[in-house]
Parts: structure tokens; C-alpha cells; sequence
């Protein structure tokens, strides 16, 4: 018995080299998981000339990426960087202070307003948005970036005050009461205790909303095209003319933001800050 | 230094009552230690004080001030936290000067009165360089911190919730003499809560036993040590056995065929036992001698003798904690020698007794 469980045991500890290549082929297997469909928008992007039944382009080029730069394109990822920054600062200006009240104060009203950010997510989103389309059209907005905004903060509101009310309820109550107990005063307290040890989840908060707002895709086709364009829409409308390599160029431009600032995000996101996401 | 008055404070948590009417008295300058199991709404009581909580019913006093009505801040009363509470954002001199920088203090009388705070808590010097954070330190430390950043603000009051329930025991201890040492030096009226009997009797001037909500009985530690007021009291402080007996008359009493007289007979309310009354018996472990059966050591008037048997004994450092059987009934002792498994005679001396109508 015991001789067959040292057996056992010894054949379970690998070889160095055994283990190393283990790991590589780990590695090399969650790349391709991860990087696997981007490579085949590498290759379309710099294709010049590509028909079937070739596996790889018959030329290749970087004539579409300096296209890339010249036109349209650049003009959209501006666009989109600028509705989403104002986006991002109107949302978390008005999210912050309110998840604080939401967190420390008993508030009856609560569940109302929770459920009311949480209900544009209730419906599908092309009707709620061809129905603002409307409205806005009437308000003169449509076409216009401050409608392209006002629909992004709509939408991005819920990511941001769900996280905002869990960042503030994941700090200690005591640390307010000794600020109280000194003397500051409730706004004081807000400003030098709550808010710096809040920071770490604004910067999560703001950028769940800044890359929601690069990303949306419906609702800035229904309430800003033609008018205004952002990456999404015009990654679509180059697929919807078959141009296999202006719509890879495009996605590809657009993941850089998303990854770089996932980096970011993954070292100010902490679990507990989701914790209270759907909770009431 | 100022008196504090609290009275007939209630606070509701639903249906139950957290302080179903408490009275109490602090004197300016004293150290008064409320003490009681948890739930017993000790620390009600001083968050109530703090002003952290909305009470429902009753006052109190700062001096001659209506307090109740007021929010925290315009009491001035300082509060040390059992996790301590420091800032972590801010560097230990931040923590400790916020208070003083609320208060619009000048720049140089602030770093004046830290450095004289931080030598008064027994904290060095240099913790006081530039970027040295509260979370850096030890816990004893962070505590030190903790106290400089109350005092340095001179509170009218000064509030102590378990302040030392997370450190290690010897730390503990040490912290327990400083805190003492600190409150008389500054002459500071101060409420301490903690459930440890032994950091409550060592610490305080008055101490206020607390029981569900209500006041079991206020007392010096002698005081509350030596006459408990009621079952409860006798049975929280000190290890002590509960015997269950019967009223021979209102100093009379009767332990399955031994008399005890001589010892008044006590109830909650106040009123004296007729005979045939059921009672509580209460032994202090640290009273009990245990002798060898065969002595002759019973003066009757003085000692209750009883012939019972050391079932079990542990060592507990200078005495052996010994489990007793006298008739059925287990009875814990304190003493210095080892009876184990013996036949014995237990001791009690009759003035030690307490007795309750139960």
C-alpha cells in the first residue's frame, strides 16, 4: 500500500524541463485563445490584395493604414474620445456624490432609484434609442454631439453609480466618525476622508464608463449619423461596403484604448467594488 | 474637565431596547469603565454620548449643556475606536494634526502641541517624519496614534471603545497602565468600554455594570468586586459556583443540610426573603480553601464546612483550579495545593457569601 502511494507520488512530481514546456505550451495556448481572432484582422489590415481560395494575401501593404490616418478615421476616433472624456467626467461628477448619500444615508426612495438606472438595461436598446432619436430630433440635438453625450450617459450611469455605491460602502464608517468626532464637518469629512480613500474605485468607476462610451455602437448610430461618427459606427459602415481592410484597420485602432486601459483598470479594480452590483 | 450626565437615556433597535433607561454620573476627571457582555449596549451607551446615534429617549449633560440634540462635532468629545480607526491615506503627523487643522490652529503651535502629544502617548519622535503612514506600524503603535490624535484636540470628554480588544495580551497590558497613567495626567473625564473584567477593574475609578440595556450596579472595583449588588453582578466578575439553596429566615439560609447564617439575604428588588424562598448560593473560586479531609479546621461561626470530593484539577499558574463534587453539585476552587482525586473538606468563609433570592 504505502510503497504504491510513494509510487504514485513520484510519478506526479515532473521533471524541470517536463514543467517548463508545460507551462510555455500554457502560454502560448492562452495567446492564441486571447490574440487568436485579432490575428486575422492583422492580416486583412495590411492585405492589399487577397481572393480565394489563397490562405494569405497574394500582396501585402500598409497602404490602408496610412489611408486609416488620413481620412474619415481619425476624424472618428477624435470624436469618439472626445463624446467619451465629457461623458465620462459628467458622469462620474454626478454619480460620486450621489453613491455617497446612497451609501451612508438611509434613504427611502433608494430602490426606486436604483431600479430606474438599472431599467434602460431592462429593454432592448434599438428601440428605447430609434424612440430617443425622435425626441431628440424634436429637442434639435440629434445629429449633434451633445445628443450622442446625453445618450451615453444615459446608458453608462448604471456601471458607474452601482460601482461608485459599493466603493463608498467598502470604507469604514469609523473613519468618518473619528473625522466627525474632530470637529469637520460633514462636507469636510466627505472631502478628506471619504473621497481620497474612494479614488482608486473613481478611476475603476470612470473607466468602465469612459470604455463603455468608446464601444457603443447603437446608440450613436440612431441618434448621431450621419452627422457624427465615432470608430463603432464607422467600422460598420466601411464592413457594410465590403472593405474587409478599412473595417480591420478600425477594430484594431479601436482595441488599443480597450486593452491598454484594461491594464489600468485591473490594478485599481478590487472584487468588493462589483459587490453590491444588482443589489437593491 | 468637565462632569457628565446622563439621564434615563433609551435607544430602540426595533422592538428591542439597546438602553432601556439608563441613568449615570461621570465626575470630572475620573475614569469610569462600563462593562458588560456583548449586546449589553455598552457601546450604545457611548456612541449615544459621541453623538453618533439618535436616542429616543432621555438626556445628557456636558456640564450644565444639553448635549442630545447636538451632532458630533460640536461636542467635543474624542473617541478612540477598537480597530483604531486611522486614516490611511494620511501620514501618522496628518492623523494626528487633522483635529488641530480643523480647528484653524497656527501651523507652529499644531507641530508644537503634536510633538508634546506624541511624547505624552509614549510614541518616538521620528514617526512623525514626512510619509510615514499609520498602516506601517504595530498595533500597539497605531493605537498610540490613535490616542495622540484624540487628546491633541484637549476633549472635553474623552470616549474608549475596547481600545485595546485587538492587541496581544502583553501589549495589552502594557497600553492598559499608559492609557491610566495618560487620563490622570491630563485629568480628563473619560468612559471606558471593554467586556474584559480584569482591563476594567485595573483601569477604572467607578465602574458600571451593564446588563441587556440596563445599569446592574455602579461601584468602585472593590466595591463591585466584593458586594455585588445582584446574581448577575456576582456571577460576571470573578469565576465563581451558583448554588441552588433554601430561606431559613432573612439571614438564613440552608445548603442541603449545612446552615449558613449570618448572611443576609439579598433580592433585585430590594425586598427580604421570607423563609421557604428558593436562593442563589454564590462561591467565589478565589475565596475557596480546600483541606484534607481529616482536619479539624472549622471554626462553625466563621466557615461553612463541607465534606466533598477534587474531581478534577488543572495548574493555572500560581494556584490549581479544582473541580469539586458536593452532592451532585459542582463547585470551582482556587488553591494552592493539589487535592486531586482526594476526599476532602472545602472551606468557605460565611462573610464571602453571597446570597440572592433567586
Amino acid at each position: 500500500m504505502a510503497e504504491y502511494a510513494i509510487g504514485r507520488k513520484q510519478k506526479l512530481m515532473m521533471s524541470r524541463p517536463f514543467k517548463v514546456t508545460l507551462k510555455l505550451m500554457a502560454y502560448v495556448l492562452t495567446c492564441f485563445v486571447i490574440f487568436g481572432p485579432l490575428s486575422g484582422l492583422v492580416i486583412w489590415s495590411f492585405a492589399e490584395k487577397w481572393h480565394w481560395p489563397a490562405i494569405f494575401p497574394q500582396s501585402w501593404g500598409i497602404s490602408y493604414w496610412l489611408k486609416a490616418f488620413k481620412g474619415d478615421m481619425m476624424n472618428s476616433f477624435v470624436n469618439g474620445i472626445e463624446i467619451a472624456v465629457i461623458t465620462t467626467i459628467i458622469v462620474v461628477a454626478i454619480s460620486v456624490p450621489l453613491a455617497y448619500v446612497m451609501a451612508r444615508y438611509r434613504i427611502p426612495i433608494k430602490p426606486v432609484i436604483m431600479v430606474l438606472f438599472l431599467l434602460p438595461q431592462a429593454f432592448p436598446s434599438l428601440p428605447i434609442f430609434a424612440n430617443l432619436s425622435v425626441v431628440f430630433y424634436r429637442w434639435n440635438i440629434a445629429g449633434q454631439k451633445t445628443g450622442v453625450i446625453l445618450v451615453h450617459i444615459g446608458a453608462a450611469f448604471i456601471y458607474s453609480i452601482w460601482t461608485m455605491v459599493s466603493v463608498f460602502q467598502s470604507i469604514p464608517k469609523v473613519l468618518e466618525d473619528a473625522a466627525y468626532s474632530m470637529g469637520a464637518s460633514n462636507i469636510r469629512t466627505f472631502f478628506d476622508v471619504a473621497l481620497p480613500l474612494a479614488v482608486p474605485g473613481i478611476i475603476a468607476s470612470s473607466l468602465l464608463v469612459f470604455l463603455y462610451s468608446l464601444d457603443e455602437f447603437t446608440g450613436t448610430l440612431m441618434i448621431g449619423s450621419p452627422f457624427v461618427k465615432t470608430l463603432p459606427v464607422q467600422m460598420y459602415t466601411s464592413s457594410m461596403g465590403y472593405e474587409m481592410q478599412i473595417a480591420s484597420v478600425t477594430s484594431l485602432i479601436i482595441t488599443i484604448p480597450g486593452i491598454l486601459l484594461l491594464l489600468c483598470f485591473e490594478r485599481f479594480m478590487k472584487a468588493e467594488y462589483l459587490s453590491s452590483f444588482g443589489r437593491i | 474637565m468637565i462632569s457628565v450626565r446622563i439621564e434615563n437615556l433609551v435607544k430602540r433597535y426595533g422592538n428591542t431596547e439597546a438602553l432601556g433607561g439608563v441613568t449615570l454620573d461621570l465626575k470630572p476627571g475620573t475614569m469610569t469603565a462600563v462593562l458588560g457582555p456583548s449586546g449589553c449596549g455598552k457601546t450604545t451607551m457611548l456612541r449615544a454620548l459621541g453623538g453618533f446615534l439618535k436616542i429616543d429617549g432621555g438626556s445628557i449633560f456636558f456640564g450644565d449643556q444639553e448635549v442630545s440634540k447636538l451632532p458630533p462635532q460640536d461636542r467635543g468629545a474624542a473617541l478612540v475606536f477598537q480597530n483604531y480607526a486611522l486614516w490611511p491615506h494620511m501620514s501618522v503627523y496628518e492623523n494626528i494634526a487633522y483635529g488641530l487643522k480643523i480647528k484653524k490652529v497656527p501651523r507652529e503651535e499644531i507641530k508644537e502641541r503634536v510633538r508634546k502629544t506624541v511624547d505624552l502617548v509614549g510614541l518616538d519622535e521620528d514617526m512623525l517624519v514626512k510619509g510615514r503612514k499609520p498602516t506601517q506600524l504595530s498595533g500597539g503603535q497605531q493605537q498610540r496614534v490613535a490616542l495622540a490624535r484624540a487628546l491633541v484636540v484637549e476633549p472635553s470628554l474623552f470616549l474608549l471603545d475596547e481600545p485595546l480588544s485587538n492587541l496581544d495580551a502583553k501589549v495589552r497590558s502594557k497600553l492598559r497602565v499608559y492609557i491610566r497613567e495618560i487620563q490622570q495626567k491630563v485629568g480628563i473625564t473619560a468612559l471606558y468600554v471593554t467586556h474584559d473584567q480584569e482591563e476594567a477593574m485595573s483601569i477604572a475609578d467607578t465602574i458600571v455594570i451593564m446588563n441587556k440595556g440596563k445599569i446592574m450596579q455602579i461601584g468602585t472595583p472593590e466595591e463591585i468586586y466584593s458586594k455585588p449588588a445582584n446574581l448577575f453582578v456576582a456571577e460576571f466578575i470573578g469565576d465563581s459556583t451558583v448554588l441552588k439553596g433554601k430561606a431559613l429566615s432573612e439571614t438564613e439560609s440552608e445548603l442541603e443540610g449545612n446552615i449558613i447564617s449570618g448572611v443576609p439575604i439579598r433580592s433585585d428588588d430590594g425586598s427580604p426573603a421570607k423563609a421557604g424562598d428558593k436562593v442563589d448560593i454564590i462561591l467565589r473560586a478565589a475565596d475557596l480553601k480546600i483541606m484534607p479531609r481529616d482536619t479539624d479546621c472549622c471554626e462553625s461561626d466563621k466557615d461553612l464546612c463541607l465534606n466533598a470530593a477534587v474531581e478534577s484539577s488543572m495548574f493555572i499558574g500560581f494556584k490549581y483550579k479544582q473541580i469539586i463534587k458536593f452532592n451532585e453539585q459542582t463547585i470551582i476552587a482556587d488553591w494552592e495545593v493539589d487535592h486531586h482525586k482526594e476526599e476532602i473538606k472545602l472551606v468557605v468563609p460565611k462573610d464571602k457569601i453571597r446570597i440572592f433570592k433567586s
